[in-house]
């Protein structure tokens, strides 16, 4: 699939074929040209270098912090010392980051870049420590409002997009995590359709949001960690619901309805395909997009939130060409697969042949793709 | 770091794809019709159709043999041992019948000699069950790997070939684990035997892969080994570096030091192939990182030993020892990835 995400064409020559078809005149050509050549002047560093800076970063700021108790200059008990050093350690993160300049293939770069990002991920888990004892009894919510706070206050001024995916992603499982927790003990009933319909409302925004940073040519390449991270966060949260079917804890559970996330995730995935296609009149004209739309509106019937993200997700990362969402996507889809079929309320027998029988009905839509010739390759 | 400042890019070296379109149009830089033109060009909308086709034929497959499995798993008590070996030698038969029609060179035959390699297993631990052989479950894996070694090769199948390797890898495991029976000093050796092992078959994928062979070439192939031989080594090297006479669980044994040994060669030999011979950033970079996670342990050993009840100093230098190795690692890999691509572009 990865050869899949290259065309075969180079911008000029994409430039000189618009020209010729009369689609652009001969004086926009350069401004065009000059165009592309500053989007890619600002080219992010390959993945596996950003995983290697990552991990370096991640046990530097836990010998750091590990060196700041052993040293007896910060306590856990004392939240006022915590958020202090987490602001100095912070403001000392962006500071090294502005000195190390741009002579990027410097070792002296490139030693203050790495110490630049364990200090903000020792300042971050510092501060974020000493928020959630400040919020007590409510150390979730100072949990998530702290992680707010940081990532709202470094988002554009320490533009490393591993800690800005990282920090986007700990506010929305940060928030899920709060809108799950109903408490121990007695929980009136009309506490947990207000947490649904929290819950409900959460997912939504976040599908809108992220479908308008990945769709929308206007949006920077600064705001893709975050849609990576709003894309992240949903699927966490369709792999919870994938394995829970309540919310609460154990006497004080309480039933929670997929409906509305099927809804959603279909109507999303519908549009998804529309803006893949790249004119909305296909969904009612093309045939084969009319037919990739009632799939969607299938899956929603049977109830399979889990597929339609999987599915939304390798459909977004084809039309995109963003390999890690199809990978996500590939990932996903056999563990939602197994889980629909292992959470069905039937007998073993019974499921067996829902199996084969789903099993035949997508073989018999690639005979007809292949009977109708849509699946032959230009 | 994270955004590198590329000023040596030219309009011809740029990629014409969907973002830049997206970007041209957002911008307002181009007209709507321009995009849809570009999009029919650079995508043509009938590759939709082979990648929804080929997606429907894995799921499909997928979900009638895990249908077929639940089946058997419901009605094992009731169905007959005959009835057991007929109904899965005659889906074997049926998945190879159709593969022969189909033919092999295309993805459906393909998947269906897949099924049936995974028919085999089936079968077999079906045979062992209903016959109670009492034998290793070792030969289990090692006749299965046997029986479908003819149809990996004649699939020219990745997905067939990583299948057969990971029931080889498990194999060798229950090998060592039933027969050989090792003492406490050569207790790690497998994994050493299992590095090497697939160390060996990596070399048979690079040697075909150079000579043109076109179903290895996924970049993937290479990780499933590169990987797994860097795992297996990790695990008696970190235990020789925390090892010490006393301890059961991290004791310096002779296998241990051949492991660790191993290690260092089978580093240094992945890190000149991926560096001169098959020029790949990806695995160079796992290598790298494999690297870093040996001379971490090492640094961490030596400052332990040196700064044993000074826990602030063995943490603050700590830090600074993995800011140092990983700084040296990052400045290294982005050299050699400058130095390829400039030696690819000549």
């Amino acid at each position: 699939m990865s050869d899949n995400h290259m065309t075969a064409y180079k911008a000029r020559e994409l430039f000189t074929d618009w020209l010729s078809h009369g689609l652009i005149r001969k004086d926009q050509q350069a401004a065009l040209e000059q165009f592309a050549v500053e989007q890619q002047l600002a080219r992010e560093l390959p993945l596996y270098l950003r995983v290697m800076a990552g991990i370096g970063a991640f046990i530097t700021a836990l010998c750091l912090v590990g060196f700041l108790d052993a040293a007896h200059l910060i306590s856990f008990d004392l939240k006022y010392t915590l958020i202090l050093w987490g602001t100095i350690l912070m403001g000392g993160a962006i500071l090294l980051a502005r000195v190390s300049g741009d002579k990027d293939h410097m070792i002296r770069h490139s030693f203050l870049v790495q110490t630049s990002f364990c200090f903000m991920g020792a300042g971050k888990i510092l501060f974020v420590m000493g928020m959630a004892q400040l919020f007590k009894p409510n150390e979730g919510w100072g949990i998530a409002a702290a992680t707010f706070l940081v990532t709202l206050a470094t988002y554009n001024v320490y533009r490393m997009s591993i800690d800005r995916f990282l920090s986007s992603l700990a506010v929305l499982v940060s928030v899920f995590c709060n809108l799950m927790d109903v408490g121990y003990g007695h929980v009136p009933h009309d506490e947990f359709v207000i947490r649904e319909i929290a819950i409900n409302a959460f997912f939504i925004a976040q599908l809108a949001v992220a479908s308008v940073l990945m769709a929308n040519g206007r949006i920077k390449r600064d705001y893709i960690p975050l849609a990576y991270a709003f894309i992240s966060s949903l699927a966490v949260m369709a792999v919870f619901f994938a394995t829970q079917s309540k919310i609460g804890f154990w006497m004080q559970q309480h039933a929670f309805s997929p409906v509305v996330m099927n809804v959603s995730l279909a109507v999303t995935l519908v549009l998804l395909i529309g803006w893949a296609a790249g004119e909305w009149s296909k969904l009612y004209k093309s045939e084969p997009l009319i037919l990739a739309c009632l799939g969607a509106l299938v899956l929603a019937a049977i109830s399979a939130p889990g597929i339609l993200l999987a599915v939304g997700l390798m459909v977004l990362g084809y039309a995109r060409h963003e390999r890690l969402i199809v990978l996500l996507g590939v990932l996903l889809f056999p563990l939602f697969l197994s889980l629909y079929y292992y959470n069905l309320d039937l007998s073993l027998m019974t499921k067996s042949g829902v199996l084969v029988a789903s099993g035949c009905v997508l073989l018999a839509g690639r005979a007809y793709m292949h009977y109708r010739k849509f699946d032959q390759e230009v | 770091m994270d955004i590198e400042k590329n000023t040596r890019i030219s309009i011809e070296e740029i990629q014409a794809d969907r973002r830049l379109v997206d970007e041209l149009s957002g911008h307002g830089l181009i007209t709507q019709a321009a995009r849809e033109h570009a999009l029919q060009m650079l995508y043509p909308h009938r590759n939709w159709g082979l990648w929804v086709s080929r997606l429907q034929l894995v799921a499909g497959v997928s979900l009638v043999l895990a249908g077929i499995i639940y089946f058997f798993a419901f009605n094992w008590a009731k169905i007959g041992p005959s009835i057991k070996f007929v109904s899965i030698e005659l889906s074997i038969l049926g998945c190879l019948a159709i593969a022969y029609g189909q033919g092999v060179h295309r993805l459906s035959g393909k998947i269906l000699l897949l099924s049936a390699s995974v028919l085999v297993g089936v079968f077999l631990a079906v045979f062992g069950q209903i016959y109670q052989t009492g034998a290793d479950a070792y030969t289990l894996f090692t006749m299965w790997a046997a029986l479908i070694t003819g149809w990996v090769l004649i699939s020219e199948f990745a997905a067939l070939w990583a299948v057969w390797l990971i029931v080889c890898n498990i194999a060798l495991t229950l090998y060592w684990d039933q027969i050989v029976q090792s003492g406490h000093d050569m207790d790690m050796m497998i994994t050493s035997i299992v590095a090497v092992f697939n160390l060996v078959f990596l070399g048979i994928r690079e040697y075909f892969v150079a000579r043109g062979v076109e179903w290895l070439s996924a970049r993937w192939t290479r990780a499933i080994l590169v990987i797994p031989i860097l795992i297996s080594l990790l695990i008696p090297t970190l235990n020789f570096i925390f090892g010490s006479p006393h301890d059961f669980f991290f004791d310096r044994t002779l296998s241990t030091r051949i492991g660790a040994a191993l290690a260092v060669l089978v580093h240094v030999g992945l890190f000149a192939a991926y560096r001169y011979k098959w020029r790949d950033i990806w695995s160079l970079s796992i290598v790298v990182l494999s690297a870093c996670v040996i001379a971490e342990a090492a640094g961490f050993k030596c400052l332990l030993e040196g700064f044993e009840h000074m826990d602030a100093a063995l943490y603050l230098l700590t830090g600074l020892m993995t800011i140092g190795i990983f700084t040296f690692a990052i400045v290294a890999l982005r050299k050699i990835a400058r130095n390829m691509e400039v030696s690819h572009v000549r």
